[in-house]
């Protein structure tokens, strides 16, 4: 019993209810419905097989004994409710070990003597195996009946011959199904006797039955009571032992097993559970459309009618109403069950005929053929005998294939009209089936009390799915048909053993089937799980593999070519200047960082100045070739005067050496620039520091044509155009380079200022002195750089015609004069018209300082006169004569005698005065003054413009003349006629007015008064040295000082000795 | 007009001058008195010799660089003076006339 509790444990509490609460059972077994049943006539009569079948299943009866029978073992029964008690929560195991524990305490004698059987029953059974080797729970009780054997036998020997046969499958190679196996432990009816052997495939099966097949649900969960569902369960246990729930999970008509039962209203009034499982098997039929059933029930199937101690019968009326047309069969159980089908699909459905079958005991004789309940709708399915099991097997394929229609000879002629009516019925929220007069005893009142809630729920559609255990008979039909192998087959060996041999010791088989029973629960579950662990378990459906091979995308290359980074290729020297240009450049980074941190206001300066003259030489780009430019110029120069340039440097007058007293000037380049065409060169200075350089200034002498003048500065290198030009608004008389800055040059201007200029810059005069600050009232004749005096500062002469010798300073930025004499006339003071006396001033036109004595000067002015004059002294002369008879233009030191100067004049001549000596004699004479007399004297036939010494002899002078002529005297060589005189200007009318000794290269410089500065070689006879410094020797200067004052004075000596000899 | 401007048209009218083409540090001519073709051949031609040169005035002396460059051909000059960022070429035919 503990099986039935082990499913209802897990429906929930009603089986407690059902053994805990005995006066439910009672009130079942009194309530109408149940009373009714045995009124019910021409039902079949099941009788109880407890009494009968002790022999046969001694579990079974005793159970039956303690439930249902108040058996003498009152105690044991007691105990055994107990142990179904607590069996209701306890786990399967504990019920099994309950059960080993009961049957140990059983009797010996209740063991079942070992069946033997006889050939035909033999030849029965394997004929039967042959069609089926699971036969379900109707074939079985067929043959049973047929071979007068009990159902549990046929059983037992199915399940052994079953074991045999896989046996020789396995040692013929073949690996049984895996189905085959659980439907040894499961879906077959290999039921021991005793119902205690079915348990625990029970307990299996519908554990899985109820989660994998919802459709059975709504049945098991039917709310009839507590009881009711308990006895249900066990019913479905049996129903489907018997092979019936295989059918009904089959699906081999197509699209129409469970549509086939589209409205099933099934109403359960009371526990007759037969009822249930007719409408299941009708069901099933239905679903199947093969109307042939049997259901046999054999006793044990009856067992869940023990608990209604007092039915021993039930009487099913059935009644069963065919509708070919319509396709709905009712079948109605009276008083218990009503079952209502409808069959769309209009196939005969052949009410199942239900038997209720007596399980005769031993004395019942073996052909006794089952009393139908309702003769009509028993079908002669007696005919069939053995081939009972076709049921399952061929005789469906046949239906299947054949579709022919056969009609059961009772089934009702309608005509069309009948068949044509419409049957209407109306449906309502209440069950109309219900029970509306269910009592209950009530132990309070001590009588019978009316339930006033009866349960309306029924059920009109289920639906279950088409899909067919695995296991199951049909499902294995359907893969031999389609001649899948099977492939299960390790779980099955493992089970065989037990069923072998259980049948080789079958006369354990009462005790030990309830133990393989209980060990096929076990192994089943065990199995379940080995299965899963071992192979993959899908589910235990015909499961199809729906894995699929997707399409494998290609592989595809997906590269991008880039365009390649443009590369170039460098390649360079680096030499040795480009590092230094480097390291100079950083070098320079450095020095102004340095000057940056030390004046960081500066930077703006800095930062304008440098836009400045970004922006000047952006302005200009070709003002940056300036240097280039200029190079070139004179380059091309050079090769245009090319010829110059080489006599220049080379050529030397052949003809000297035949005449030595002659020498010849050859004319060089000719300086003219065209706005000083109309001007008179009035000075013209060498450079001393680039002794190719000279500057001349432009003026008039002409009192009448005084205009502005000009200022240029040319070099030989460039004949053609002056290096440096400067324009004035009054004509320059006089300019001077300073000797040791040869970019400052001291000017006097002809309206008797002066100025310094700095040649550096071009945009005009440095300074320039106005009326204010001392300037000339005359045109200055001549300015002459001084040595800087104690402070550094540069100071310059100036003489001019207003008598005035002015010392000028440069102080910073100011220019400031002092007159140094006033050129006064004191012995000739003339007379003015109303007899004053005026006192004459002479006009300074020259003078010269001493080359020694820095005080010392000589000044020569209009009058003729020499004025010998010392800075010390402004107010007196040293010494005074006339020394020419008109205005001196020019007076200059001997450039080695200290003593010795010359003079010249506008009157034609040029003198050679000694100072010192003269005078001393003069003083001791107390002689007139002025009537020395000079050493030499030269008539040049017309006014002497200028006179100089040459720089490299004592005794050479050269003087150019108002007509052009330039005289070269060499007094060694000829104390009285010229070396040479030779025509310089260009046109006879052409003054020459001054003439400069370059200080380096033999050649002189002389301007005319149309602006032009002609240069012009000396020839060697007029450069000559002296011949001993011709030697290789080096010569000393002081060496060669003296030795030109000596030569001047041997010829000065022989000048004086006839002067003196004369005085 | 610019004093380099004057002199450079006074070098022009000096007698056998040619021409005179202005060369810049790359190579390139940014003013010319020749035609095209001929200026073009002598800046690239001489922007390279004055490079050469002056880098070998440079090797012998890093502190010397090179300031005048004259090629004396048959028939005429060619004066180079290179500057910091230009080269004035002078093509002089000093035997002319």
């Amino acid at each position: 019993m503990p099986s039935a509790y082990s499913i209802d444990s897990i429906l929930g509490k009603a089986e407690r209810k059902l053994s805990a609460i005995p006066d439910d059972v009672e009130i079942m077994r009194n309530s109408p419905s149940v009373i009714m049943c045995p009124q019910t006539s021409g039902c079949m009569s099941v009788q109880s097989p407890s009494k009968d079948s002790n022999d046969r299943s001694p579990g079974a009866s005793r159970n039956g004994e303690n439930y249902f029978d108040s058996s003498p073992e009152k105690s044991e029964n007691e105990e055994k409710h107990e142990h179904s008690h607590e069996d209701l929560n306890t786990s399967l195991s504990d019920g099994e070990n309950e059960e080993s524990g009961n049957a140990g305490n059983k009797p010996r004698k209740l063991r079942r003597s070992r069946t033997t059987f006889t050939t035909f029953q033999l030849h029965q059974l394997e004929r039967a195996f042959e069609k089926t080797q699971y036969p379900d729970v109707f074939t079985r009780e067929e043959l049973a009946l047929r071979l007068d054997l009990s159902e549990a036998r046929v059983q037992v020997w199915f399940q052994n011959r079953r074991a045999k046969w896989r046996k020789r499958e396995k040692t013929l190679g073949r690996e049984s199904p895996s189905f085959m196996q659980r439907e040894g432990g499961l879906g077959l009816p290999d039921m021991p006797p005793s119902h205690l052997g079915y348990q625990s495939p029970l307990e299996a099966y519908w554990s899985n039955r109820m989660t994998n097949l919802p459709g059975l649900n709504p049945l098991l969960s039917m709310p009839h009571g507590s009881a009711m569902l308990g006895n249900m369960a066990q019913y479905f246990n049996k129903v489907s032992s018997a092979g019936l729930f295989p059918n009904y999970f089959q699906s081999t008509a197509p699209g129409s097993s469970f549509p086939g039962i589209p409205h099933m209203y099934m109403r359960t009034g009371l526990s007759d559970i037969s009822a249930i499982a007719q409408a299941q098997a009708a069901a099933a039929l239905s679903s199947q459309l093969v109307g042939r059933f049997q259901v046999s029930e054999p006793e044990q199937g009856l067992d869940f009618r023990r608990h209604l101690t007092k039915i021993q019968q039930v009487t099913l009326d059935q009644e069963v109403a065919q509708r070919p047309g319509g396709g709905a069969k009712t079948s109605r159980l009276r008083g218990s069950c009503d079952v209502f089908f409808s069959n769309e699909i209009g196939h005969r459905i052949e009410a199942s005929t239900i038997k209720h079958t007596n399980m005769p005991p031993k004395g019942v004789p073996a052909k006794a053929k089952p009393a139908p309940v309702k003769p009509k709708a028993v079908r002669p399915k007696a005919k069939d005998g053995d081939d009972m099991t076709d049921v399952d097997g061929a005789d469906h394929d046949d239906w299947v294939n054949t579709k022919a229609l056969v009609k059961p000879d009772d089934q009702l002629e309608l005509t069309e009209q009948e068949l044509k009516e419409e049957f209407t019925r109306i449906l309502t929220a209440n069950n109309p089936h219900a029970p509306q007069n269910i009592v209950r005893y009530s132990f309070k009142e001590r009588q019978y009390k009316q339930t006033s809630s009866v349960d309306q729920l029924a059920i009109h559609f289920a639906l279950d799915g088409n899909m067919i255990h695995k296991e199951s008979d049909e499902a294995q039909r359907q893969r031999t048909k389609l001649g899948i192998p099977d492939a299960h087959v390790e779980p099955a060996v493992s089970e065989v053993g037990e069923p072998v041999s259980a049948a080789a010791d079958s006369e354990d088989r009462g005790d030990e089937a309830k133990e393989e029973a209980g060990d096929d629960a076990g192994t089943q579950a065990a199995s379940g799980s080995e299965g899963g662990g071992n192979k993959k378990l899908t589910n235990q459906f015909n499961y199809s593999e729906r894995a699929s091979q997707t399409y494998n995308n290609p592989y595809r290359e997906r590269g991008t070519a880039t365009e390649p980074p443009p590369r170039a290729v460098f390649s360079g020297n680096v030499t040795q200047w480009e590092i230094f240009d480097a390291y100079q450049e950083d070098f320079e980074k450095q020095e102004k960082n340095k000057e940056k941190k030390v004046i960081p206001g500066r930077k703006e300066e800095e930062k304008a100045r440098k836009r400045l003259t970004v922006t000047e030489t952006s302005g200009d780009d070709v003002s940056r070739i300036a240097k280039a430019a200029k190079i070139v110029e004179r380059m091309v120069n050079q090769n245009s005067y090319d010829d110059i340039a080489q006599d220049f440097k080379y050529w030397e007058d052949p003809s000297d050496e035949y005449r030595d007293n002659e020498g010849t000037l050859l004319p060089l380049w000719r300086f003219s620039f065209e706005k000083a065409k109309k001007l008179a060169v009035t000075s013209l200075c060498w450079n001393p520091k680039y002794t190719d350089l000279f500057a001349a200034s432009f003026g008039s002498y002409d009192f009448m044509k005084q205009g502005n003048g000009m200022m240029l500065f040319y070099s030989l290198k460039n004949p053609s155009f002056p290096e440096t030009i400067y324009e004035t608004d009054s004509g320059v008389m006089c300019l001077d380079v300073h000797p040791e800055h040869p970019y400052m040059v001291a000017v006097g201007f002809y309206d008797g200022s002066v100025g310094v200029y700095n040649i550096e810059k071009k945009d005009g005069h440095l300074h320039r002195c106005t009326a204010k600050n001392g300037k000339h009232t005359d045109p200055v004749w001549q300015v002459r750089w001084q040595k800087d005096d104690l402070e550094n500062n540069h100071n310059f002469f100036s003489i001019s015609s207003d008598g005035r010798i002015v010392h000028w300073t440069i102080l910073k930025n100011e220019l400031t004069y002092q007159d140094v004499i006033k050129l006064a006339m004191p012995d000739s003071a003339a007379e003015g018209p109303d007899g004053t006396k005026i006192t004459t001033i002479g006009c300074g036109t020259a003078f010269d300082f001493h080359k020694k004595n820095d005080y010392l000067f000589v000044v020569g002015t209009e009058e003729g006169k020499i004025h010998t004059c010392s800075k010390a002294y402004s107010s007196q002369f040293l010494d005074s004569m006339d020394a020419h008879n008109m205005a001196v233009y020019k007076v200059r030191w001997n450039p080695y005698h200290p003593d010795i100067y010359i003079t010249c004049s506008a009157d034609w001549t040029v003198k050679i005065w000694e100072r010192g000596n003269k005078s001393a004699s003069d003083k001791s004479d107390a002689m007139d003054a002025s009537a020395k007399k000079p050493l030499f004297t030269f008539d040049l036939n017309n006014s002497v413009g200028d006179v100089a010494w040459a720089p490299y002899s004592s005794t050479v002078f050269a003087a150019v003349t108002a007509d052009g002529k330039l005289f070269c005297y060499d007094l060694s060589v000829n104390k009285y006629e010229p070396l040479c005189e030779q025509m310089v200007a260009q046109k006879k009318k052409t003054k020459l007015t001054h003439l400069e000794f370059n200080p380096e290269h033999p050649i002189v410089i002389v301007g005319d008064e149309r602006g032009t500065v002609t240069s012009c070689k000396l020839s060697p006879n007029l450069r000559k040295q002296p011949k001993e410094k011709k030697g290789a020797q080096a010569v000393d200067p002081s060496v060669r000082e003296q030795a030109e004052i000596a030569k001047l004075d041997k010829i000065l000596l022989m000048v004086r000795d006839p002067t003196e000899n004369k005085g | 007009m610019s004093e380099v401007e004057e002199t450079i048209k006074r070098i022009q009218s000096h007698k056998g001058v040619s021409g005179i083409i202005i060369v810049n540090a790359d190579g390139i001519p940014i003013r010319t008195t020749l035609d095209n073709s001929t200026t073009v051949q002598y800046s690239g031609l001489i922007h390279q010799l004055a490079a050469k040169a002056k880098s070998t005035v440079r090797d012998l002396d890093p502190q010397n660089d090179l300031t005048f460059l004259r090629i004396r051909s048959k028939k005429h000059e060619i004066m180079v003076a290179p500057d910091k960022e230009y080269l004035l070429i002078v093509i002089q035919s000093p035997n002319e006339v």
